[in-house]
């Protein structure tokens, strides 16, 4: 659904712009992981393997809470890379 | 001779050789896609006949359907109306009544300020997404009036111009889809299609109506070829006739698939709130006003098949050939680490929030993000300033 915005763009850029997104979506979320306790990173692994749909979303709420502003400077940094 | 005198003298020969190879393979393309064409205007009987002869069949029926109805129902049938009127039609008459209400209750609806103004215009997308698989029933007429609404209406919102194009062409592809239940005469139908698809990314539009039609079975001559000769751009006019002859051989169960496929993509996101992009730009430290005033003629441009045209020179360029060389370097970095298997489906997760992006407030962070990279991509190469007709005048926001 998100990759519809992309549609605005020629296919060569689609297709770097949905790798760059790819990036950054991984980075952010190898970090919040990495912020985690090992309990917790168990239960992430539970959680996104066999969980519920309900179950998915409050582990987002309760345990990856800072995800989004990770997303934003994660952007922010991979933009910086790509002008240097 | 020295050896790079006869270096060239070589690459000249070679060059010389793929310009002959490159002219006889265009010559054989373009005769192949002339026969191609030559042979899809002889073929099947148009559409009406199609029409009368499955309405013959059908009245043939009709007497039998009539009595088991008689039997089974005994008093009943008297209550039955008669063939000018028949249930069926009732209730068509009945679902478009309805129709109509709704846009009545929307245009009643205040718009003096922004915020009710979006919701408005949300309500008419959401008529019109509801109302374009059953809209043949009134010839699109309803809808019609819905865009001149929208029109009259003006909002003011960021994702606007870039759904109502989406919208458009959707409901554009619903005539195509609806082609067989829309009971008009087929030259009526095809009018209405070419009228409707005008001044929009005409070409792209055509293409793929063209393509429904082939795979609902509708016959290429003074049907599908009405389409096809609306199509300006000669490259896509090609495509589309090639096209044609896959379809063609493809299995029924092939093209329901790809009709089905095509129903899910017609699915639209709900627009994102205004107030939460803008927060989400200003954390990006990008200036949403400036991005506000970009976006619509970002959308409006990179329709126009010579933007696009111009696009595909600029990525034969060194500088798009750099810009792509880091990207590469940062992707194919990533791909040697590794990734525990909780990250991976939690990113699966995300991505595929398809239902409602907003769910988990990670998917308007993606959507803004992904915005974000399809302006930044633009501004490096240099690309907003071209499409806004910018370039070397203001500076860049």
């Amino acid at each position: 659904m998100q990759q519809k915005i992309l549609n605005l763009l020629p296919e060569e850029l689609r297709n770097m712009a949905s790798d760059l997104y790819d990036v950054i979506l991984e980075r952010s979320l190898m970090r919040a992981y990495q912020n985690l306790s090992e309990e917790n990173k168990a239960k992430m692994a539970q959680v996104f393997d066999s969980g519920t749909e309900e179950e998915k979303i409050d582990f987002f709420k309760n345990y990856l809470g800072d995800l989004q502003k990770i997303m934003i400077e994660e952007t922010k940094k991979t933009a910086e890379e790509i002008k240097k | 001779m020295p050896d790079i005198e006869k270096i060239h003298e070589e690459i000249d020969k070679n060059n010389a050789e793929i310009d002959k190879y490159n002219a006889e393979m265009e010559k054989k393309e373009r005769e192949r896609i002339k026969e191609e064409y030559e042979r899809l205007s002889k073929q099947e009987k148009p559409t009406e006949e199609l029409i009368k002869e499955k309405k013959e069949k059908s009245e043939e029926e009709k007497p039998k359907k009539k009595e088991e109805y008689k039997e089974q129902e005994g008093e009943k049938e008297e209550k039955k109306p008669d063939n000018e009127n028949t249930e069926i039609n009732k209730k068509e008459n009945e679902i478009t009544e309805n129709f109509y209400d709704e846009l009545k209750k929307i245009k009643s609806m205040p718009d003096k300020t922004g915020g009710l103004k979006m919701e408005k215009t949300e309500k008419y997308f959401q008529l019109i997404e509801s109302w374009q698989d059953l809209a043949y029933l009134d010839n699109y007429k309803g809808i019609k009036n819905i865009f001149s609404e929208l029109d009259k209406l003006k909002p003011s919102i960021w994702f606007y111009d870039f759904k109502r194009a989406q919208i458009t062409k959707n409901v554009a592809k619903s005539m195509a889809l609806n082609y067989k239940e829309w009971k008009i005469e087929d030259k009526e139908k095809l009018k209405i299609i070419k009228n409707f698809v005008k001044g929009q990314s005409k070409d792209k539009t055509l293409k793929e109506i063209a393509q429904i039609l082939a795979s609902n079975d509708i016959p290429f001559k003074d049907n599908i070829d009405v389409i096809v000769k609306e199509i300006e751009n000669p490259d896509i006019k090609s495509k589309t006739i090639g096209s044609m002859a896959d379809i063609e051989k493809q299995s029924i169960e092939k093209k329901k698939q790809s009709l089905q496929a095509l129903k899910e993509d017609m699915k639209l996101d709900k627009l994102p709130p205004n107030e939460i992009i803008i927060e989400l730009f200003k954390k990006l430290g990008v200036d949403s006003k400036a991005v506000s005033e970009i976006l619509p003629k970002l959308v409006n441009t990179l329709e126009n098949p010579e933007v696009q045209k111009e696009f595909e020179e600029l990525s034969k360029t060194k500088e798009f050939q750099k810009f792509r060389d880091t990207i590469e370097k940062i992707t194919k970095g990533e791909d040697k680490k590794e990734i525990p298997d909780a990250v991976k489906e939690a990113k699966k997760y995300i991505k595929n929030e398809k239902e409602s992006p907003w769910k988990t407030a990670f998917g308007v962070a993606g959507w803004s993000i992904l915005l974000f990279l399809v302006l930044f991509m633009m501004a490096e190469l240099k690309g907003v300033d071209y499409l806004t007709g910018e370039a070397g005048g203001k500076k860049r926001k």
